[in-house]
């Protein structure tokens, strides 16, 4: 059957508990210890799906498919959080109750994009880790070459530029005019007061603005 | 003559060097010629010297004009070679015949729609690979290109050979080599154009084979009537160009269906885009050319010219030097040497021994009579505020050769390349008051004419920088006329740090720190931001003889036309002030004011003939000063106050042009309030600490 939020939601549960107390993860946690308790309708349905068991005992587990699920809930949940707080700057209750619905709505590859979009951040708003996910597994096993705006550069780091990408034209304008593009090899060489690199046989200064428009391809 | 060109200064002014910038005649009495004269048209991106090689090949009837449907402006113009006349387009800005600005795509339009006899693509020579995939597009247009290979003087000096003949050969056109700010190698360009021939074969580079291929079925549809060749036309199409597939389908509706499946055919013969594998290629040729026909010396070796320059960019080091320029420069040069021993020099012998009294002598032999009308007349020339006593001999003997030293230092440090490396150490502090850092040129011109440099706020970008500036520089830079004399008075004070005066210190820590917190203001009550700061590095290099000299003569000659006349005719409203005694009940409403900056009555005259002109004022104090009426805190308070006073009548006119006369309006009346409270805090301050100076 498929999984509705409700349902979801005692996997997060379930999952947060075992997150506090990892032993948990194999001995079960008892029912008594969810403040308000699980819905026993949901519970029923996701063991009929596979995604949680019980123990002897009657504590409930997180199945392997349980454990995936509950992840993927957590992370959605945590990144929205990310979002409402960094980005839209949403605080308090109201970040709270509007990640909690989000966690539901979101499909995977959305929220690779807002993770990808928040540079994959490690912890959630309360401190709280998130789960990695494929785009920031991708990142890790990424080595070279890497992209980075020249802004980032330190002196002395070389590349070629791999494109500008600025929000307005008037920055693209610029760089064009200085004979600044695509294809050209590039040498940062200060970045205070401002920033100044080689281009051929000419030397350039921007500042911070125009630099993070300069999305440099490095040499190793 | 401001009175004569209703609202224009009428000259032609052309700056060289990075911060290139001109003022034309704009003659809208002449239209772009009817007559199908043969085109010539100057293409390139843009700091390659474009307009100077059209100055070069033209004559008359320049007019610059905006593009039809656009705010982009052309310039166009006539000219005559070898007894043919041409008419020579300076086209805007292009680097690719794929443009993304609105330049780029008028260069492109007055290209294909106006059929140019001859394309002229202007390089800058030690930048040419990355230029040549340009020249190659514009051969592959079919139309007969010359490759100008301009400021070849840089390439040479950096040990760049470039084998022209090769080259030539290769690429299968003429290839010149230019410097077009001095004329070398006009002639032959000349020479080069007059003899363009459509060339036969227009394809030096062939592309995959899948792209030749579609380029082959897409020419082989196309039978409209276009300024392109089929190939050059095809490869825009095979890049979806939208502006090339609207000219087609004008033309040509089902060819452009069947041409449109061909380019969607090759699409998808490959993952990446069309348009990147062509420019890769063009790319990869260029390089292979560069590596045939151009040699260059490692980038490895860093000449002394590149470590001084890293020198003055790194502010541990930089601000040392700026502070060692100011010394030299501005203190030394033009304030000790220039407002001191010049200025004595003429002044004091010149005019005062030789030229005055004589004409003060012809004058009371033509008017002998001591009192009445006499006087007055005797006044108006002569005596002690006469239009030669007064307005000539200051004009020649006190402001010119300050104002000349000045533009002589600016032009120098200009020719080195000193200024952009100034700019870029600024940027942040200049930010912060609403600027960035190219606001430097105005800024450092304002300590030479403020008027000048008023006019020079043209090159800003924005109206908000151009108002903060302008407010700036109207309120707390001082021009060199008034800088002259305030340093001669203050620097006779108490002897302080490093053999300079505390109250010349204290003078400009005070006017430094009004500059800023005006700044501030100013960019928190006009909201927005300062544009982004952008500004290319020229080498650093010893400046040439011949530059400056211009640069200096051009200034000051400006300086001698637009402004002295102006003080002259101030001579004249003084005098007439003086004579109706409406000077003296100024000077009397003024006293209240006076009082506040703890300045006797008698101070009140500075301001008033400040006004007018700034040397006058500053003159006043000086008379003031020798007559032991000021301590030394007074004359620090009146110092202050005159330079942050009113701007002097021929900058007020400039300001009113400029910026409007509301705007005009209410900085003067900020201005005068800042003066004056700014003064009376500093005498405030002082008399409460007891200081004496």
């Amino acid at each position: 059957m498929e999984i509705t939020p409700e349902m979801e939601e005692v996997l997060e549960a379930i999952y947060m508990a075992i997150e506090d107390q990892p032993e948990k993860e194999r001995s079960g946690v008892a029912l008594e210890e969810f403040q308000p308790p699980l819905d026993e309708a949901n519970l029923k349905e996701l063991r009929e799906r596979g995604d949680v068991d019980f123990t002897d005992s009657g504590r409930v587990r997180l199945t392997p498919s349980g454990m995936e699920q509950a992840r993927g809930v957590l992370r959605r949940h945590r990144l929205a959080e990310r979002l409402l707080m960094d980005v839209l700057d949403v605080r308090g209750e109201l970040m709270d109750e509007t990640a909690c619905q989000f966690e539901h709505l979101l499909h995977r590859d959305v929220a690779e994009k807002i993770c990808s979009l928040l540079g994959h951040p490690k912890v959630c708003p309360h401190g709280k880790p998130i789960p990695p996910g494929r785009c920031c597994e991708a990142m890790k096993a990424q080595v070279e070459p890497a992209v980075a705006p020249l802004a980032d550069l330190k002196p002395g780091q070389q590349g070629t530029i791999a494109y500008l990408h600025a929000d307005e034209p008037e920055k693209i304008q610029k760089l064009m005019a200085l004979g600044v593009l695509p294809g050209s090899r590039v040498e940062l060489i200060r970045r205070f007061p401002s920033y100044v690199f080689r281009v051929g046989y000419s030397q350039y200064a921007v500042d911070g603005e125009i630099a993070g428009a300069v999305y440099v391809r490095l040499m190793s | 003559m401001p009175g004569k060109r209703k609202g224009r200064f009428g000259f032609k002014w052309r700056r060289r060097g990075p911060f290139r910038f001109a003022l034309r005649h704009r003659r809208p009495d002449i239209k772009a010629s009817k007559e199908p004269l043969p085109e010539v048209a100057i293409v390139g991106s843009p700091n390659v010297g474009k307009s100077v090689m059209f100055s070069q090949l033209t004559g008359h009837y320049v007019t610059v004009s905006n593009y039809p449907g656009t705010t982009v402006e052309v310039t166009r113009g006539r000219g005559r070679i070898d007894g043919r006349q041409f008419s020579i387009v300076d086209t805007p800005g292009l680097y690719s015949l794929l443009p993304i600005t609105e330049e780029e795509r008028v260069a492109r339009r007055i290209l294909l729609n106006e059929a140019p006899e001859c394309i002229v693509h202007m390089v800058d020579a030690k930048n040419l690979e990355r230029m040549l995939p340009s020249t190659l597009q514009l051969i592959e247009l079919g139309k007969p290109v010359i490759l100008n290979l301009n400021i070849i003087d840089e390439a040479e000096k950096l040990g760049i050979q470039i084998d022209r003949e090769g080259l030539a050969k290769e690429l299968g056109i003429p290839v010149v080599a230019t410097v077009a700010t001095s004329g070398r190698g006009v002639n032959e360009l000349k020479e080069k154009i007059i003899a363009a021939q459509p060339r036969e074969d227009i394809a030096p580079l062939r592309y995959d084979d899948f792209i030749e291929k579609a380029i082959k079925d897409i020419a082989h549809r196309l039978k409209g009537i276009y300024n392109a060749s089929a190939r050059g036309l095809s490869l825009l199409l095979l890049q979806e160009d939208r502006e090339m597939m609207e000219k087609v389908g004008a033309q040509e509706t089902e060819a452009l269906a069947e041409i449109m499946a061909v380019v969607n055919e090759a699409r998808g013969k490959t993952p990446h885009s069309i348009g990147y594998l062509i420019a890769n290629r063009r790319r990869d040729w260029a390089e292979e050319i560069k590596r045939r026909y151009v040699l260059s010396p490692s980038l490895l070796k860093i000449s002394f010219a590149e470590r001084l320059s890293r020198l003055t960019i790194s502010p541990a080091t930089g601000i040392p030097i700026l502070l060692l320029v100011l010394y030299f420069g501005l203190y030394k040069f033009v304030g000790v040497f220039g407002a001191g021993t010049v200025v004595n020099f003429l002044e004091g012998k010149i005019f005062g021994e030789y030229l005055n009294p004589w004409v003060n002598a012809l004058l009371l032999r033509i008017l002998p009579v001591a009192f009445g009308w006499q006087f007055w007349a005797r006044e108006l020339v002569g005596g002690q505020y006469g239009i030669f006593t007064l307005g000539v001999t200051y004009a020649v003997a006190i402001i010119l050769p300050i104002v000349g030293l000045f533009f002589l230092l600016f032009s120098i440090l200009e020719d080195t390349g000193y200024f952009p490396r100034l700019a870029l150490l600024i940027d942040r502090i200049f930010k912060r008051i609403g600027l960035n850092g190219r606001a430097v040129i105005p800024m450092v011109l304002g300590f030479g004419c403020v008027t000048m440099a008023t006019m020079v706020t043209r090159i800003l970008e924005t109206r908000r920088e151009r108002i903060i500036a302008t407010l700036l520089l109207a309120l707390a830079i001082p021009c060199s006329a008034q800088y002259g004399v305030i340093t001669g008075l203050l620097a006779q004070r108490q002897a302080g740090f490093l053999g300079v005066s505390y109250a010349f210190l204290l003078w400009a820590a005070i006017l430094t720190g009004v500059f800023l917190l005006v700044g501030m203001l100013a960019a928190q009550v006009l909201g927005g931001s300062p544009p982004s700061f952008y500004m290319e590095l020229p080498p650093l290099r010893l400046p040439q003889i011949s530059n400056v000299l211009t640069k200096t003569v051009t200034r000051l000659s400006w300086y001698f036309r637009e402004v002295l006349p102006l003080f002259l005719w101030a001579s004249i409203i003084i005098w007439a002030g003086r004579i109706s005694r409406a000077f003296d009940l100024i000077i009397q409403g003024f006293s209240p004011l006076m009082r506040l900056l703890g300045l006797p009555e008698k101070a009140g005259e500075v301001f008033l003939y400040g006004f007018f002109r700034r040397d006058f004022g500053a003159a006043g104090l000086f008379d003031l000063n020798s007559r032991g009426l000021l301590s030394g805190v007074q004359l620090l308070v009146a110092c202050v106050a005159l330079t942050l006073f009113l701007p002097c009548i021929a900058q007020l006119l400039i300001m009113k042009k400029e910026r409007g006369l509301k705007v005009t309006v209410v900085m003067l009346v900020f201005i005068f309030s800042t003066a004056f409270g700014v003064g009376a805090l500093v005498n405030f301050i002082l008399t409460g600490l007891g200081v004496k100076l």
